[in-house]
């Protein structure tokens, strides 16, 4: 009976155990039970946000390169590293390996990388601009030597832009900040096309934006920057700064510019800023030299003075105020509007034709032709001439220059003399030199323009010429080019190419400061194209603020020659005239 | 004494309770090793599913890595081909080597009229 009584509790027993494991087990899936659904409700009643694109991993584009007209990279870009490392992975053993590869790769001092490595930090930075042949070199090291581990370093790469050489045309390439932001130039103008997109792969994230499953939903690759191609050909733009950076050293010029366009396209061949900026040590740049950064050509006014000679007498000939054979009386000086204006020491000429009245860049000459026109006509000209208003060219921060009009409480009849040979009126180089192009381009003005073509990984989009306007009639045009030419023969040698015929200006300009000029200043320039009979190049050579009696053709002309033969040797344009008769 | 054998409690014959318990047992492992079945097949093929999908993932990863790395030896290249094409480093090098620029080159061109042809 004994036994049978043992049984029967050890049995009692056994499914009490039982039954304790049981609810134990229950308890336990049910406190499991309790936390999932804890999870998911404060998931679902807190909103958390699933596929977040903000917080997803973000993979950057690389930024497009900037090439010359004939493929040749200007700017282009070079990997760089953050590198890092985690001393509290390494073992103790290793630590002479590592401290060998942070010194003989990464340069450190021994006594400086011994502190890093003893620190035990989880985390201590290297450098911020570690070269990749560094990088390449410590990854190589690591998989040689058994005892390193590539594990133990953080490598973060970007990109940083690279010049080829970064004193070439600085101010129209622009540069990219630090922040990735871009100014200036060819990379703030295109920087929606250099920037690409940014590629994304979304992450399942909760509120506090910690990722609970990574690499959640859709890859997007991000898509490269695009391709710009200028139209600047590098070669010539290097003659260009050359000749201006002698120029600002013999004549002690404050800022000087060289400008070359085919009128027949509106391309800028070459567009010579100085002085400019190394764009590797931009940070050596201070506050005040938004000159030496910013495009004086596109972005810097000037008054031109006789520069503007042959676009007041195209002016007067399409408006039909005088006719090309006409001639006037040179009296040394006249009248406009109660102001005396006269010729440059006061010099009367005599009966002169336009040819002549160019040559010897007579004031009063101009002053006759806009008296003749009438405000109304004359302003009107220059508005279609582009004065007074952007061109359009592909560059930020274009100024539109002053000109003071008749409906401007401003504007007095004396302006109607004095802006007729480019006194009291201001306008950017480009300016003047999208005028010229217009004259050499048969009376039609195309839009100024540097890129050719962008080419982005899946097409080029190309960058076709465009009319502005036409400005004159084919006649007119080739009117005063003839007229240009031949008072360049008269009186501008200076300025002539044997072999080949151009048609040309130069002018002396005041320095105005303070409403009065700087007699103790100028700025002297050439303007011309040419070769004639079908003009290829526009050359636009302006010096500013030199130091004594600067005329621009004494000072500007010589180097409009220069310019001019090494484009005619350049682009291999065949003499137009025998070379032993042209001199 | 004289026992009276039907006062004598007796133990349950164990044969009998282990034929009710058995024939009761085998339907339920029956269900239950079905219910197990159906659930370790429809896991294995999750399972699978998984392995097959985080394999896919991994591959993806990597050659999104290897896409990424491309890109940046691409981009280092480019940088690099940029540094050697500097015209001002070549013009040095034309320099060092000799060279001088052209001064004064003209392009004539010249016809010739030979005679006896129209």
């Amino acid at each position: 009976m004994g036994a049978v009584v043992a049984t029967s509790g050890m049995r009692s027993q056994l499914a009490q155990e039982t039954r304790r494991r049981i609810t134990f087990l229950g308890i336990c899936l049910a406190v499991i039970g309790l936390v999932l659904t804890v999870r998911v409700g404060y998931w679902q009643l807190r909103g958390v946000t699933f596929v977040d694109p903000t917080q997803s991993l973000v993979l950057q584009p690389l930024r497009g390169s900037i090439v010359d007209a004939n493929g040749r990279y200007l700017v282009a870009n070079s990997v760089i590293y953050t590198v890092g490392i985690s001393p509290h992975l390494l073992r103790e053993d290793d630590r002479e390996g590592y401290l060998r590869l942070l010194t003989e790769v990464l340069g450190m001092e021994a006594r400086e990388a011994g502190t890093v490595l003893d620190s035990r930090q989880p985390y201590v930075q290297l450098g911020t601009e570690v070269p990749s042949a560094t990088v390449d070199e410590l990854l190589r090291r690591c998989d040689e030597d058994q005892y390193l581990t590539a594990s133990v370093f953080r490598l973060d790469p970007r990109q940083q832009r690279v010049y080829a050489d970064p004193r070439l045309m600085a101010s129209v390439l622009g540069m990219v900040l630090s922040d990735g932001e871009a100014a200036y130039g060819i990379e703030q103008q295109y920087d929606a096309a250099l920037r690409g997109q940014e590629g994304q792969w979304a992450s399942l994230i909760d509120e506090t934006g910690q990722a609970v499953l990574a690499e959640w939903g859709e890859y997007r690759s991000p898509r490269d920057g695009a391709q710009v191609v200028l139209t600047i050909d590098r070669n010539v733009q290097l003659e260009a700064e050359r000749l201006l950076t002698e120029a600002l050293d013999t004549y002690e010029a404050l800022r000087g510019n060289i400008l070359v366009l085919d009128p027949r396209t509106g391309a800028v061949l070459a567009m010579a800023n100085l002085p400019g900026v190394n764009l590797e040590t931009l940070e050596e740049l201070q506050t005040g030299d938004f000159w030496r950064v910013a495009n004086t050509a596109a972005s810097a006014i000037y008054e031109p003075g006789s520069v503007i000679k042959p676009i007041t007498l195209a002016a007067a000939l399409e408006t039909r105020s005088v006719l090309p054979t006409d001639t006037y009386d040179d009296r040394g000086e006249m009248w406009v509007g109660g102001r005396r204006v006269a010729n440059m020491g006061d010099v009367p000429y005599g009966q002169l034709n336009w040819t002549q009245m160019l040559a010897r860049s007579a004031n009063v000459g101009a002053a006759h032709l806009a008296a003749t026109m009438g405000p109304a006509r004359f302003y009107e000209m220059l508005r279609r001439f582009g004065f007074g208003d952007v061109t359009g060219v592909d560059l930020p921060l274009e100024a539109q220059g002053l000109m003071r009009v008749p409906n401007m409480d401003t504007w007095h009849m004396s302006d109607l003399a004095t802006n007729s040979y480019g006194q009291g009126i201001s306008m950017t180089p480009l300016q003047v030199a999208v005028a010229y192009a217009a004259l050499a381009n048969d009376g039609v003005m195309m839009r100024p323009h540097l890129v050719a073509e962008v080419r982005w990984p899946d097409g080029v989009q190309r960058r076709e010429p465009a009319v502005l306007r036409r400005v004159l009639s084919p006649q007119v045009a080739d009117q005063v080019g003839e007229i240009m030419a031949e008072a360049m023969e008269l009186g501008m040698e200076n300025a002539m190419v044997a072999g080949y015929r151009f048609a040309g200006k130069s002018g002396t300009a005041g320095v105005p400061r303070d409403g009065e000029y700087d007699h103790r200043l100028a700025t002297p320039s050439f303007v011309g194209f040419g070769p004639l009979p079908e003009p290829r190049f526009v050359i636009l050579v302006k010096l500013e603020e030199v130091v004594g009696d600067a005329l621009g053709l004494e000072v500007a002309a010589p180097i409009f020659r220069e310019m001019a033969t090494y484009l005619l040797d350049y682009y291999r344009v065949p003499a137009s005239q025998p070379l032993a008769e042209a001199g | 004494m004289k026992i009276n054998r039907d006062s004598v409690p007796t133990i349950p014959s164990e044969g009998g309770g282990r034929q009710g318990a058995t024939s009761l047992n085998v339907g339920r492992i029956v269900y239950v090793a079905s219910l197990v079945l159906a659930s370790g097949l429809a896991a294995m093929l999750l399972l699978r599913q998984a392995d097959d999908i985080a394999s896919l993932k991994y591959d993806i990863r990597v050659l999104i890595n290897r896409q990424e790395t491309l890109r940046r030896l691409r981009t280092d290249l480019e940088g690099r081909i940029a540094a050697q094409e500097s015209v001002e480093r070549i013009l040095e090098l034309g320099e060092a080597w000799g060279y001088a620029s052209p001064d004064g080159a003209r392009e004539i061109d010249l016809v010739y009229e030979l005679a006896g042809q129209p």
